[in-house]
């Protein structure tokens, strides 16, 4: 698109000005200062104008970009990688591992006693049902076992006992209990 | 297979459409693959019918391999942008497989339906997605990522919370392809290289899909704005064959395939380059039957979700989703809407400015291909300015947990609006 002269003034000054509004209201005040000298420059030194809009941008996209986190990030685990590949291998290559590094103490005891009681069905106490961080990572975690709204087999915790006294404890760990409500 | 669908004499093949060949065939493949479960729905029977199918389309291109067959070295630029795409699928290999699936929409979503799927050896799932207990996990959402990660815990026959990554992973190489597709020893190629797909950190190894949406519609854009410099039928199969598989990423593609489309359009239209003449492309029943199997996967999973009444949290278009809106309006939400979304938004518009001023100083023109992506860019903000506007959750909760994820499509346009300048800059001066 070619445009006027004028029409590319109005443009300019329109384009800068946005941008220096953007960066004081981020509170940028290096690359404010660094643009106001790239303002200069774009009038009396026009020909280094393109090295300064490379040294800009390497500014630019370093502070608002998450790019040297993410390289950061990526270098790290791959020299962890390089260096001692036979441990991630291992858990790459082990069934169901990984749950351990994930999971809370609290979800991993009702995934222990699920495997070791061989439920197909479970449900939650209302206290163990407020909790999202609890809830979702034991349907989750414990699939293939269903969460099934008529199950006999709740998860309860230490507290609510006393409501579940008709109910059968099949197993227990520090704070969770299984009860058998048949 | 999609070779013998999509070639004809126009379509060129030098050795940098090798490579976005390539990514094309890696992309229908995947597409393909998914159209044969969400049909069979069966793991075994799928994986079998893949096979088969990939089987015959290998012994076409050995054939094919064979029948061109030079002696001809390949060029240094072809070299470094395969070793580069190694080099890149390496460095992505750690942080996806290494650290197991821990963001709440990997475990509570994409990888928990993977685990469904997987653990009943079908995509056939009703009791689980009727299942009220389990609605937290949005069952109604897109299902190509699960599949693929069932697919690959089925074939090792276990489960654990590495290997599912796998089809992360294997998700990142079509885009890094064609990315190096573009390798130049310029600024700007270096400028695309940085931040696609790193600018979406965090969002790219931890489980989330918001990065690899980002991605696909950054590369979506990049092809067709290439297609629209270059006219070659490759780049536009290319673009087209990002824009439907973003449909299967998560809901939100679809709003990034529509924008894509009407941006292109609109383009079209303003350019007087819209006509029906252009049509030839499809009309052939080859590309047709392209087409079809394409957008199958997107139709069947639309009929499959209303044949068992999955219905999304979001309600859109519901009586109360308007009263939603027009409230909204009124009582000024909308001006927090406003600032979450420039917010994320911010870093990107101050890069396409700088690269801007500096183009319309030192040359007297602006490329027209930046309006496709700036269209987009817009059509996007202004789909989910809408979806925020309409959302029935506490609207604070609602931004706070997720404008910094969604407005990675819109950065990923701006992306290549910034790389589109730049290129443009780079033409005469270096």
């Amino acid at each position: 698109m070619k445009l006027s002269v004028n029409t590319k003034k109005v443009i300019i000054i329109f384009i800068f000005l946005i941008m220096l509004l953007i960066l004081i209201l981020s509170r940028n005040y290096l690359l404010f200062f660094l643009m106001v000298l790239f303002g200069l420059a774009s009038i009396w030194w026009r020909k280094m104008l393109f090295t300064l809009l490379i040294l800009l941008l390497i500014f630019s996209v370093y502070i608002y970009t998450p790019i040297s986190k993410a390289l950061e990030e990526a270098g790290v685990t791959t020299l962890s990688f390089v260096s001692h590949p036979k441990r991630p291998l291992r858990l790459i290559f082990t069934p169901n591992s990984g749950k351990e590094e994930v999971l809370s103490q609290p979800v991993l005891s009702v995934l222990s006693m699920m495997e070791k009681n061989n439920l197909t069905n479970f449900q939650l106490s209302t206290k163990l049902n407020i909790d999202d961080y609890i809830n979702q990572r034991i349907i989750e975690g414990g699939y293939p076992v269903i969460y099934d709204m008529k199950s006999n087999f709740y998860f309860i915790t230490i507290e609510e006992l006393m409501n579940y006294k008709n109910c059968l404890i099949l197993d227990s760990s520090e704070t969770i209990y299984l009860v058998d409500c048949y | 297979m999609f070779r013998f669908l999509l070639w004809d004499k126009t379509i060129k093949e030098n050795e940098l459409y090798k490579l976005r060949n390539f990514s094309l065939s890696l992309i229908s493949g995947i597409l393909l693959n998914f159209t044969i479960v969400l049909i069979f729905h069966n793991l075994k029977t799928s994986l079998i019918i893949g096979s088969c199918i990939s089987f015959v389309g290998y012994l076409f291109l050995i054939k094919n391999f064979e029948k061109n067959k030079t002696t001809d070295l390949l060029s240094e630029q072809f070299i470094f942008s395969s070793v580069g795409i190694l080099i890149i699928m390496t460095i992505y290999f750690s942080p996806i497989m290494t650290v197991p699936i821990i963001g709440w929409d990997g475990r509570s979503i994409w990888f928990f339906h993977a685990k469904m799927i997987y653990f009943n050896g079908t995509f056939h799932i009703p009791r689980e997605l009727n299942n009220p207990a389990y609605g937290f996990s949005h069952v109604d959402y897109p299902k190509l990522i699960p599949v693929m990660a069932a697919q690959i815990n089925y074939l090792v026959g276990y489960w654990n919370e590495y290997l599912p990554k796998l089809s992360l992973w294997i998700l990142y190489f079509p885009p890094t392809i064609y990315i190096n597709s573009f390798s130049k020893r310029n600024i700007s190629y270096i400028f695309l290289l940085v931040l696609l797909p790193l600018a979406f950190y965090p969002y790219l190894w931890n489980g989330f899909m918001d990065g690899l949406l980002a991605l696909y519609v950054a590369i979506g854009l990049l092809l067709l704005i290439e297609y629209l410099e270059n006219g070659q039928k490759n780049d536009l199969l290319s673009a087209l064959s990002c824009i439907f598989l973003i449909m299967n990423i998560k809901n939100e593609g679809l709003l990034s395939a529509i924008a894509l489309v009407m941006a292109f359009l609109i383009y079209q239209t303003m350019n007087k380059k819209l006509s029906f003449k252009k049509l030839d492309l499809i009309i052939h029943w080859r590309k047709l039957l392209f087409l079809f199997i394409s957008i199958s996967p997107v139709i069947i999973w639309i009929i499959y979700k209303n044949h068992l009444g999955l219905v999304n949290d979001l309600n859109l278009g519901s009586t109360k989703s308007f009263q939603m809106l027009i409230s909204r309006l009124t009582d000024g939400s909308y001006k927090l809407i406003l600032t979450s979304v420039y917010l994320q938004i911010k870093g990107m518009i101050y890069i396409i400015g700088l690269i801007g001023v500096v183009n319309l100083l030192l040359k007297n023109s602006i490329k027209k291909e930046l309006l496709l992506s700036l269209i987009t860019a817009i059509i996007i903000s202004a789909g989910l300015i809408l979806i925020y506007l309409f959302t029935p959750h506490d609207l604070n909760w609602h931004l706070n947990s997720s404008t910094e994820r969604t407005m990675l499509v819109v950065n990923g346009c701006l992306i290549i609006s910034g790389y589109t300048l730049l290129k443009h800059l780079e033409i005469d001066i270096i």
